[in-house]
């Protein structure tokens, strides 16, 4: 290597952004990687279909899906459905919260309780919720109630241990500050304890939001309650592969929003505490 | 003398503490024996039937047809999603540029619920155990590739230049620098997987198969032979709760060192 | 074994006054500029600086004079935006193979899913050197630094000062031909400070390696140093290069009461204070 080109190689940056660009140029190229990434995945997708290497009449293509979408979204059923999914996932999700959080405050708080209730507990979480499927139906048939039964006996879970784990993370020098300065017990609750377990618990409000939404749209596909999850089963049975594919990948949609939703109130929320918080699944 | 009533004390605070853990679980199955005993409730039998049921027929009858089956889709799925999972997960985190910009197909791809590809699945693949084990895969892959991903960009950076200064490359760098300093996050990825797995190994029995546990708790119900039914739903209890302890011991061994750590630091 | 570390000849007279002649690192205009939000910065301006085989250099300057670039770019780690960084006449472009490097933060320079002696293997094994001679190297060197019986604790088990023992026993496994240390006794206590200071005089009298020690504490750069390099601020240059004239083997106690002791310090303060002042 010649002098000259030592001066021109460039500089392998320790926390330096390539020379002769700015923070909104890279913003902005990174957003185009990732465009391209999904142009490149659609794309490989349609070829797939198109070409005959995945089967047409199990998979539909990205056109075939979007051609479906447009009709479809005019159609009330569509929107029932949809609806139906919606309403059975939320007041699942609002029933176990209810019922999870304060249980699990309690249980994570009282050493005893903690004791009384370990064991089941973990027992009792470890039974898929879907496994629950063929006793709801025999309870409740086909109905709405058996997709709220599932979604609560699923999703209460992520939220109870979260919750548990969360009253054992509140930091024991901020405990001896409390009691330095004699908090009695409800400041305590709601000064020190809610808010250290707070981001533990959002995060299982937020597991337990992904959770009981495919509990919501497994409810629907094998038990027959109204809902995305029915409408695949139907549309499959009627042969319309890209109808159903169209409610599939509004599934994914819903959840997608749901999570991003989510965790910006959750960032919003508890903007203080992020700077402790670790990033994870 | 104390010494003696010191080992007193501790030995009695932990048979105290497994007595405590112990009530509740105990006292439930009695309570449910003793309140099920005479009932007629078709939905509801009561507890002797069901574990007679759950002896006769599931242990033994269904052991190798179902159970079996069931387990060895569900190992050969976790273990494929494994190598796969981590293999691309440690290829994408050591790229981060590649892995923002294939970030929203991934994370488009982990929302879709697999409940909702089983009827596709079932009309591409069949309804052999390909489209069982694919579905599996399919549902734990993920959790295990992004937190590769994830473990394996917040590698501390004085980790890398260490390795870089004693010139430690290639394979041997990725098996003792890299997947150690990521296996705490890996094996979190793994434990959400094997739940994760646990589920679709069930759901993806209800339908379009002819055998495996999920199968034959749906079989029960439909010929109303409901004891068999419970007794089914009480086995996956058991299979989870197994595979969860012997999980827990996998990680006991292998995160032994962060375990260690992190006691030290908050002590 | 102990043999196999003993290399080259302890080191002499000759060498700790200077007079070794031969330039095992050289670092020629070497100049370095960091690319930011707000423009361009230049850290290291043109420095010119030749090692001697066997000698101890210490690099002192002011916070946020890019000490530890200047080391990182003589290491290997980075890439010098001009000049270059010569290692025995080789450029160096990457870590080279007869360098090593201790870092200041021992806990996140010592890879805490293996034990200390798997530590101090770690790089041996790498270069492919089969297991039963790692480990003997590794213990020998262990030995060294007075951690003989520490092998099989884990790194995190240690206090800070002998975590900083384990760093610099793997870098002395290694043999290399020079040993770079980046304030390596700044997050100790001080008691801990002044043993591990000993300890790398008596490991370069024992092996003959020569040292590049970055330093912001005038004190120890003196008290260790054959030369004590004084830096500007940024954009740094090497205000002036210090020959450390003080007697040879140093002692925490006799040696800082000398006279010439007061001097040098006084010296190299006045340096740097005055750099501050005139920014």
């Amino acid at each position: 290597m010649t002098a000259t080109e030592i001066i021109n190689r460039p500089s392998a940056a320790v926390g330096g952004a390539p020379i002769g660009s700015s923070a909104l140029g890279l913003q902005l190229r990174r957003i185009a990687y990732a465009v391209a990434a999904i142009i490149v995945a659609l794309a490989a997708w349609q070829i797939g279909v198109d070409s005959g290497v995945v089967n047409r009449a199990a998979v539909a293509s990205p056109t075939d899906i979007a051609r479906a979408a447009g009709p479809l979204i005019t159609k009330n059923g569509f929107w029932s459905a949809v609806g139906a999914t919606v309403r059975s996932w939320s007041e699942g999700l609002a029933i176990s919260l209810l019922i999870a959080i304060p249980l699990g405050l309690l249980i994570g708080a009282s050493d005893l309780f903690y004791k009384l209730t370990r064991f089941s507990i973990d027992f009792l979480r470890t039974i898929p919720a879907v496994a629950l499927v063929p006793l709801a139906l025999l309870l409740y048939g086909a109905t709405d109630r058996m997709a709220l039964v599932l979604i609560v006996f699923g999703s209460v879970w992520p939220m109870l241990l979260q919750s548990m784990y969360g009253v054992h993370q509140v930091d024991p020098i901020a405990r001896d500050v409390a009691r330095a300065y004699r908090f009695r017990r409800r400041e305590r609750i709601f000064r020190l304890v809610l808010p250290s377990a707070s981001p533990f618990i959002a995060t299982g409000v937020r597991i337990a939001a992904t959770m009981s939404l495919l509990l919501a749209v497994g409810a629907e596909l094998f038990g027959g309650a109204p809902g995305i999850g029915n409408e695949i089963t139907v549309q499959q049975q009627t042969g319309n592969i890209p109808v159903m594919f169209v409610y599939v990948v509004v599934s994914a949609l819903l959840g997608l929003v749901v999570n991003l939703v989510l965790i910006n109130v959750e960032r919003r929320a508890l903007k203080w505490h992020s700077a402790e918080r670790s990033t994870s699944v | 003398m104390a010494f003696r009533r010191a080992i007193d004390f501790r030995l009695k605070t932990r048979l105290l503490t497994i007595f405590l853990e112990l009530i509740l679980p105990v006292g439930a199955v009695a309570a449910w024996w003793a309140l099920s005993a005479g009932s007629t409730s078709v939905y509801f039998p009561p507890l002797s039937q069901i574990v007679t049921a759950l002896r006769e027929t599931w242990l033994f009858e269904h052991w190798s047809t179902d159970v079996f089956p069931s387990l060895e889709n569900l190992a050969l799925g976790f273990l494929v999603s494994c190598l796969v999972g981590i293999g691309l997960g440690v290829l994408l985190g050591l790229l981060p540029i590649v892995a923002d910009a294939v970030a929203p197909v991934l994370e488009f791809l982990r929302a879709v619920p697999g409940v909702a590809l089983l009827p596709a699945a079932i009309l591409l693949l069949g309804i052999g155990a390909e489209t069982r084990i694919s579905l599996i895969v399919f549902g734990t892959m993920w959790p295990i590739l992004l937190n590769t991903i994830d473990g394996v960009r917040a590698i501390d950076p004085m980790v890398r230049d260490v390795a870089e200064s004693y010139q430690i490359r290639g394979l041997g760098w990725l098996r003792r620098i890299v997947l150690p300093a990521a296996s705490p996050q890996i094996v979190a990825g793994m434990r959400t997987a094997l739940s994760v797995g646990i589920t679709v190994m069930v759901f993806s029995e209800l339908s379009g198969t002819t055998n495996g546990i999920g199968f034959q708790i749906l079989s029960a119900q439909r010929s109303f032979a409901v004891p068999q039914m419970w007794a089914g739903m009480i086995l996956l209890g058991i299979i989870g709760y197994l595979l969860n302890i012997a999980f827990r011991g996998f990680e006991h061994v292998v995160l032994r060192w962060h375990r260690g750590m992190r006691q030290l630091a908050r002590s | 074994m102990y043999n196999s570390m003993v290399k080259r000849a302890p080191v002499t007279e000759d060498v700790v006054s200077g007079n070794a002649g031969e330039v095992v690192l050289a670092v020629r205009e070497l100049s370095k500029t960091y690319e930011t939000r707000a423009g361009r910065k230049l850290v290291l301006n043109s420095i010119d600086l030749d090692v001697h085989r066997g000698e101890f250099v210490c690099v002192v300057g002011p916070s946020g004079a890019g000490k530890t670039t200047l080391l990182r770019c003589m290491s290997g780690l980075l890439a010098p935006t001009a000049g270059q960084v010569l290692l025995d006449g080789e450029l160096v472009t990457r870590p080279p193979a007869k360098l090593a490097v201790v870092f200041q933060d021992y806990s996140r320079s010592l890879m805490p899913w293996m034990s200390v002696e798997s530590n101090v293997m770690l790089p041996l094994r790498a270069k492919g050197m089969p297991g039963s001679q790692s480990r003997k190297l590794a213990n020998t060197s262990l030995e060294a630094v007075g951690l003989a019986d520490a092998g099989r604790q884990y790194p995190w088990q240690l206090s800070g000062g002998m975590q900083q023992r384990v760093a610099i026993a793997r870098a002395l496994a290694y043999e290399p031909e020079v040993l770079l240390m980046d304030e390596p006794f700044a997050s100790v206590d001080a008691q801990t400070r002044a043993d591990l200071e000993d300890l790398a005089l008596n490991l370069r009298a024992s092996f003959g390696v020569t040292v590049v020690l970055v330093t912001h504490d005038i004190d120890e750069s003196v008290y260790l140093g054959d030369r004590v390099v004084v830096l500007s601020g940024s954009p740094t240059r090497i205000r002036d290069d210090v020959s450390v004239d003080l007697p040879s083997p140093r002692d925490q106690i006799e040696t800082k009461v000398l006279p010439r002791f007061a001097e040098l310090r006084k010296r190299i303060l006045q340096e740097i204070r005055s750099d501050r002042a005139s920014r």
